[in-house]
């Protein structure tokens, strides 16, 4: 029997974790063998950056964008609305892309 | 094992529904409803009324929304017996709701305008006492699986709902849809983000662009009110980790599985059988629920993290995203799929239970939470003026 998940990496492509319960600052997690440092307190269901993210750079969970850090993000940190903001603008153009994705979900790594 | 109506349609519970054309009789109807369970108590499975504040001062679109969303709860398969109630002054008038309803059974339906009787009360017991004769004999039959139309839905989302207890009802759908049943999906602003996703699932090109058509317009109808299309997550999602609505839709469309999507839906526009389609409707809850049962869902399944007490007129499945909900709240949660957390069981086991539980709640062998809870209530979207 597995032992239960600090955090999950939904996507291999993600840039973040998410805390599968509230986490202090200091643990150290290990995901797929890497370890991380929790730079801050992490709440139950909330995002851990696995990488350094720049002002502008686009945030990826699910192996899709959701949004684009506004604040320098250090590995580690608390990723959420006071250094993330959405992407979404208005209405836009679709092209009919009928190939399926790759299923985010079948990747699910466990930290 | 279901109620299989002359249709073809299967009902997971056999009731007396009480519908009624405007907010101004919700009170007459609700208290036809309270003594016609007393006294009919033990015969079918339940009198339900099911109040709301529409029906006048409407024009257009907006009237013929809720006509369509009433007509849809007229003629669903989990009403062995429909009593309408009406007032007769209303906009949305009695002989209009009954012509777009179309093909509801005759002797299983019954109506008539408040301002026509003496005692609306009195009428509607004695009604209701004819609806019960006609629908006590009703007998479940064994019925595949793929009779049943699950309405997919999640409400009070939080970080953990897209890795637990959406991606669990997306294998429900996955597996309802391959064995030739319908799954509903809808609450169209939670897909902006993800609706690439859905599109370049579309079983043709038809689909695909009805789905553009769908989320195009959504947008518009926010941009109309002068209103940003990204303002989604509540204090709530927001407490509970979702930071932008892009990470709240790629959550929720988890709820599809990676089923093809066959049809597209206008709001109140009834399902075709088989396959997964989506629904045009917002995301509130119980407007969305009430959409889905509308277009003929016979159960839902709600996930949720944060909860939520709410309940609809079909037997409403909540499944929590994370443990501590479901120990703090046991009456408000038929499942936690926060046990997926917990390195105890898998995916595909914890969808087989779920898959057993909704068999036998849609079979009458258990009841869901909200049924216990007496929780079942409708609303209607409403985007019109009001006169």
């Amino acid at each position: 029997m597995t032992a239960a998940p600090q955090a999950i990496r939904i996507h291999p492509a993600d840039d973040v974790l998410v805390a599968v319960r509230a986490l202090a600052a200091g643990n150290e997690i290990t995901v797929e063998g890497e370890r991380i440092v929790l730079a801050e307190d992490i709440p139950a269901g909330h995002k851990i950056a696995l990488r350094p993210l720049a002002p502008g750079e686009p945030v990826v969970k699910y192996g899709f964008p959701i949004g684009t850090a506004t604040a320098p993000i250090a590995r580690g940190s608390w990723v959420h609305t006071h250094n993330l903001k959405t992407s979404l603008a208005g209405v836009l153009e679709y092209r009919y892309e009928p190939a399926s994705p790759p299923d985010p979900l079948s990747a699910m790594r466990r930290g | 094992m279901g109620y299989r109506r002359p249709n073809g349609r299967v009902g997971t519970r056999n009731e007396i529904w009480i519908l009624n054309t405007v907010g101004c009789v919700n009170r007459a109807a609700e208290r036809i409803a309270h003594e016609g369970a007393d006294r009919f108590a033990g015969t079918i499975d339940g009198v339900y009324s099911f109040s709301h504040p529409y029906g006048c001062g409407q024009l257009g679109d907006d009237l013929e929304n809720t006509q369509r969303v009433l007509a849809g709860l007229m003629r669903h398969p989990n009403a062995g017996g429909v009593l309408v109630l009406g007032l007769g002054c209303e906009s949305n008038q009695l002989d209009c709701l009954l012509a777009l309803a179309g093909d509801v059974e005759r002797e299983r339906l019954r109506f008539f305008n408040s301002q026509d009787v003496t005692d609306e009360v009195e009428a509607g017991l004695s009604a209701l006492t004819e609806l019960v004769t006609a629908t006590e004999g009703d007998a479940r039959v064994e019925c595949p699986a793929s009779d049943l139309v699950l309405g997919h839905k999640c409400g009070g989302s939080d970080g953990l709902s897209g890795i637990t207890a959406n991606p669990l009802v997306g294998r429900i759908a996955d597996r309802l849809t391959g064995l030739g049943g319908g799954v509903i999906l809808t609450e169209v602003p939670e897909m902006f983000g993800a609706e690439q996703l859905l599109m370049n699932r579309a079983a043709d090109e038809a689909v695909f662009r009805d789905i553009v058509a769908m989320i195009n317009d959504f947008k518009e109808y926010f941009l109309r009110h002068g209103q940003p299309v990204h303002e989604n997550p509540s204090p709530g999602n927001i407490a509970g980790g979702l930071s932008t609505l892009e990470e709240k839709s790629l959550g929720a469309i988890q709820k599809g599985g990676q089923a093809t999507v066959t049809q597209v839906l206008r709001y109140g526009e009834p399902a075709a059988p088989g396959g997964l389609s989506l629904l045009e409707s917002p995301g509130n809850d119980a407007i969305s629920s009430t959409a889905l049962v509308a277009s003929g869902a016979t159960l839902l399944l709600f996930t949720t993290g944060r909860g939520t007490p709410l309940g609809f007129p079909v037997p409403t499945l909540k499944i929590s995203s994370n443990s501590a909900i479901a120990e703090k709240k046991p009456h408000w949660i038929d499942l936690n799929a926060g046990a997926l957390l917990d390195g105890t069981t898998s995916l595909d086991g914890l969808a087989d239970a779920l898959f057993a539980l909704i068999l036998d709640v849609a079979s009458g062998r258990t009841l869901a939470s909200n049924e216990r809870q007496g929780a079942r209530e409708i609303a209607i979207w409403k985007e019109g003026v009001t006169l």
